[in-house]
């Protein structure tokens, strides 16, 4: 980001809290994520109700975006209505339309202390915390505890019947648009598809709470990021995804994200939500979060190699995908069967 | 044939010197990257060997199965299994899995070879191939 671009910002935002002026102390760029950029942004506020310095985190858009994703203004008031709710995120401060400083919507948040590396977290924790794996499920169970409607949430798709279902279909639909067949994807598609179990509550899925997705300070747990992929479902879809092998990071035997024992997470849920979720089919939903990262993961590839964003991080995220094809061969066999050629 | 040392040898050596000398001495935010560069070259340099022929045995596996012998064979197996056809309870079910095993163990021999020893035992005809 250009100084210009950077004062700009500032500009806009000491604007916004009534300041004299506001200066840039440090802008450097967090993460380039696939989708989202998250930018280190410190000010110095002249006046103004944040007079002082502020240390915050700005998030906008990458140059590809996908458009399965929230918008930036939406994934702001996601921030706003779990702050409100109480829910561990970094404090919402302000959003900035595209157009107000730069071409691009944006966001600005309280930044927070900790990681949220996930192999870097795993790696710290050899023997695991079960502290830490029952505050995410606590965690968990606070952003469930959200349920529709929320006038606020409109933007979000009114959630269907079968969400089961409902995943399979734009699970199909995304495989479609990849060029090469993927036949073992198509295998474990078609299992959740006759599979598929019903669906008594409905919340708000966070539908990315893994870890590399929470900051960590220590084994305190301070903040949920990465809201973008939110939206009303099944909860259980958020274990599934938490505790799928692929998310641990290599530590495979602490199923809850690589970070302690599902009983431990279950634990943290329960403790805050009174009751679990039907646990019979975490399978199925940890068959579902593989395929959705092995169809994610496709496309990726498939962003590569249509040489638009020719990158080696994408070309080889897409060399991820036997890993998960693994899995799900494994998850769906209903018992060892004898080879029978 | 190619002259000597050819590309799978070319790729072999320079990978074990960007590991040796280069590598090591990158700053610490470069040092992720330059695994990424490595680990694509060691998928690389396990693809220079039998990929074309690791491709006509999966098409041979999975024609044997195929009521017809249609032009993409591969898409015709997916739109097959999205119709139901290899579900369970149907007569080539496990031959199916089987394949799809085969074709996945095939697939991590070359891009994770180290995941495929840690899992080997997992998946029904859990063998490493050769």
């Amino acid at each position: 980001m250009d100084i210009a671009t950077q004062q700009k910002i500032a500009d806009a935002l000491a604007a916004r809290t009534g300041a004299q002026s506001a200066r840039v102390l440090e802008c450097r760029l967090l993460t380039g994520g696939a989708i989202q950029q998250n930018w280190l942004f410190d000010l110095d506020f002249t006046g103004g109700s944040h007079a002082g310095r502020l240390n915050t985190v700005l998030r906008t858009n990458s140059a590809s975006v996908l458009d399965v994703s929230l918008s930036r203004a939406q994934e702001f008031s996601l921030f706003q209505i779990a702050w409100e709710a109480g829910i561990k995120v970094p404090e919402p401060l302000w959003f900035l339309d595209s157009g107000t400083a730069m071409e691009r919507p944006l966001f600005v948040m309280r930044r927070l202390v900790g990681t949220a590396a996930g192999h870097r977290l795993v790696r710290a924790l050899p023997q695991g915390s079960p502290s830490l794996a029952r505050d995410l499920g606590a965690e968990l169970a606070r952003i469930h505890s959200v349920r529709p409607p929320v006038v606020a949430l409109g933007f979000l798709l009114e959630p269907g019947a079968a969400p089961a279902l409902d995943e399979v279909r734009a699970l199909r639909a995304a495989l479609d648009a990849i060029r090469a067949p993927q036949p073992v994807v198509e295998w474990g598609i078609r299992w959740l598809e006759i599979n598929a179990p019903g669906t008594e509550t409905i919340v708000l899925c966070h539908n990315d709470y893994r870890t590399g997705n929470y900051m960590v300070d220590g084994e305190i747990l301070t903040g949920i990021l990465d809201w973008e992929f939110a939206a009303w479902g099944d909860p259980m879809q958020d274990i599934g995804w938490f505790t799928a092998r692929c998310w641990r990071f290599g530590s495979d035997a602490r199923v809850a994200g690589g970070i302690g024992a599902l009983g431990d997470f279950m634990t943290g849920y329960v403790d805050v939500s009174g009751q679990s979720p039907d646990l019979a089919n975490l399978r199925y939903w940890q068959v579902m979060a593989t395929l959705r990262w092995a169809v994610i993961a496709l496309a990726q590839g498939e962003r590569h190699l249509s040489g638009t964003e020719p990158s080696l991080e994408l070309a080889l995220t897409r060399q991820i995908v036997p890993e998960l094809e693994h899995d799900i061969l494994t998850l769906t066999q209903e018992v060892p069967h004898a080879r029978s050629a | 044939m190619r002259d000597q040392p050819d590309g799978a040898d070319l790729l072999h050596i320079a990978r074990a010197e960007f590991l040796r000398e280069v590598q090591p001495i990158l700053p610490e935010d470069l040092k992720y990257k330059a695994l990424m560069i490595a680990n694509a070259m060691a998928i690389a340099q396990r693809q220079f060997h039998g990929s074309s022929e690791m491709s006509a045995i999966e098409v041979r596996q999975i024609t044997a199965l195929l009521t017809d012998t249609p032009d993409d064979v591969h898409a015709t197996l997916c739109q097959k299994i999205r119709e139901g056809i290899f579900d369970p309870g149907s007569d080539n079910h496990c031959q199916m899995l089987d394949v799809l095993t085969s074709i996945t163990l095939s697939r991590l021999a070359e891009s994770n070879p180290k995941f495929l020893e840690k899992h080997a035992d997992t998946l029904p005809n859990g063998a490493i191939p050769t």
